[in-house]
């Protein structure tokens, strides 16, 4: 009996963890040398509180005693138990986490008898939870940085696009102001020479009717009334004022188009330059009128005493080039489209607003409509940058854009652009 | 203006443009017509001429370029551009410099070019 016993704290004194042996009611009947490192009694202090009765949560206390004692546990189902990472405290103070384990014994005389083992784990917990915040911040850069690389990609990508937009409008500027120069001349020699046309045709007139009054000769007056006859004279002096006309108005027309193109067309490099944008509204509107002839009502208020504005125009008429285009394709069918022109700011800044009758922005459109390559177009039809660079053109003035829906209407865009232009380290030069 | 008839040199590299410009002035001056800058330089050195009306793009060359060597040459030489851009830089730095007396933008109404160079 007594040799069992001897035989396990034998084996306890030599192993490494601090291990106790405890009877049924929790007094320590042996403890190792580990286990007294643990408790912090030196000498013969645990010794005496041990020949005392002293109980095992009295000696080494951790945090689960109170409410969970392993050895009880142990001892009640008459199994081993393991609990990992269990807090504890050492004699001296220090925080440790312990593995415990607490196996039952019953000797040949019936004593029941608790061994219990704490290991140590304090250094090799820390390790691991170190270890464990180590990874994870090395996670959270990993990710940090993906983010960031996408985040750059994107922007790189929106660049590229914008350079590229850039490049063709003012490949697209130079080519409508190469045409429009070129229109110019054959222009201007219609429309000058049907004013001479018209002088001919009234001195031919004039001599016809001298003739038609003349006493002629029988056979030169048939010949004569044969001739008018063939080549329509009574419908020819009818017809040829309106001949006429039509040819003015068709070199007018196409002079008027020429002319809003020259005005679209004016990028004037990169400077900024007094503007009025109420023309370049106009002149939008005339260029976008095939868009909207017979089924878009335009409804213009305001622009009247607006003052000019420094700006690049060809950036801003690209500006309201867009939106207008935006609203004219919103509108299915029949509809309008209202442009209100106004001073604000007491005057220092002009503000556009131009709404339409169409569907409106869809609420989980309205964030993301604005984004580079969002388009709600078919692949092909658009670019998505439309309204990205609209907005870049817009802040490169010091302006803002915004966009909302109008109750019982449909989208809303509203452009603000100081009067004085950008601030001097503004960047107007430097958009598409 | 008071000239009896005056004498009007048209430059313009675009033929039908310079007939234009021709036939409207025809009736009450007496038109010269030259095609480039070398040409109209040559008809100025050659007779004293009232009225210089050159188109601002000459193929080789330019009117603002003519304007200022008749402007050196001969002093009292009215000097009327036509310019589809009227706010072209070169030509408004042309007028400011006092180098052109008037600007026609084309394209122009016959009569309207008659007032501006001849006077109504």
């Amino acid at each position: 009996m007594a040799k069992l016993f001897d035989q396990i704290t034998s084996l306890l004194d030599s192993t490494v963890d601090a291990a106790v042996v405890l009877d049924g009611e929790r007094r320590v009947r042996h403890y190792n040398p580990a286990y007294q490192a643990l408790t912090g009694l030196r000498g013969r202090a645990l010794a005496e509180r041990v020949a005392a009765g002293a109980r095992c949560f009295e000696l080494f206390k951790l945090d689960i005693c109170a409410d969970a004692c392993v050895g009880c546990k142990a001892r009640d189902s008459g199994r081993r138990i393991r609990v990992d990472e269990i807090a504890a405290v050492r004699g001296d103070g220090e925080d440790l986490t312990c593995i415990v384990t607490a196996v039952p014994l019953e000797l040949a005389d019936g004593e029941q008898l608790i061994i219990e083992t704490y290991r140590d784990v304090t250094a090799d917990v820390r390790i691991q939870r170190r270890l464990k915040v180590a990874l994870e911040h090395e996670r959270r850069a990993k990710e940090d940085l993906e983010e960031k690389v996408r985040e750059r990609t994107a922007e790189l990508r929106a660049a590229q696009a914008q350079l590229v937009h850039q490049e063709k409008m003012s490949s697209l500027g130079r080519l409508v102001a190469g045409i429009a120069h070129e229109l110019n001349n054959p222009i201007n020699f219609v429309y000058g020479n049907v004013d001479f046309l018209g002088q001919y045709m009234e001195s031919l007139l004039r001599l016809a009717a001298l003739i038609d009054g003349a006493p002629l000769p029988d056979a030169t007056r048939a010949a004569y009334d044969a001739l008018k006859a063939e080549v329509e004279y009574e419908f020819l002096v009818g017809d040829w004022q309106k001949l006429l006309r039509s040819i003015r108005a068709g070199a007018e027309r196409t002079a008027a188009i020429v002319a809003d193109l020259k005005t679209f067309a004016r990028t004037g490099g990169t400077e900024l330059a007094e503007a009025d944008l109420v023309a370049g509204i106009d002149t939008t509107l005339n260029l976008i009128a095939p868009l909207l002839k017979n089924r878009v009502d335009v409804r213009r208020r305001g622009g009247t005493r607006i003052p000019r504005v420094v700006c690049n125009a060809g950036h801003l008429n690209q500006v309201f080039m867009n939106i207008l285009t935006n609203a004219a394709q919103a509108i299915v069918g029949p509809g309008w489209i209202e442009v209100e022109i106004a001073t604000v700011d007491d005057g220092a800044a002009v503000r556009v607003v131009v709404a339409d009758s169409g569907p409106g922005i869809g609420p989980d459109l309205m964030a993301k409509i604005g984004d580079p390559f969002f388009t709600t177009k078919e692949v092909g039809e658009g670019t998505g940058l439309g309204l990205w660079i609209t907005a870049n053109i817009v802040r490169a003035h010091g302006g803002t854009l915004s966009w909302g829906n109008r109750v019982g209407a449909g989208a809303e865009f509203v452009v603000t652009v100081p009067v004085a232009g950008p601030d001097k380290d503004g960047e107007a030069g430097r958009t598409p | 203006m008071t000239l009896a008839r005056p004498r009007v040199l048209v430059v313009d590299d675009e033929r039908y443009n310079r007939e234009l410009v021709q036939r409207t002035l025809a009736r009450y001056a007496d038109v010269l017509v030259a095609c480039d800058l070398d040409e109209a330089l040559a008809a100025c050195a050659a007779v004293a001429v009232d009225v210089l009306i050159t188109d601002q793009r000459l193929g080789a060359g330019t009117g603002t370029e003519l304007a200022a060597r008749v402007r050196a040459a001969a002093p009292q030489t009215r000097i009327v551009l036509i310019t589809g851009y009227v706010e072209d830089a070169e030509v408004i730095a042309a007028q400011a410099a006092g180098l052109v007396d008037d600007v026609i933008g084309k394209p122009f109404a016959p009569i309207a070019l008659r007032q501006r160079v001849l006077g109504p």
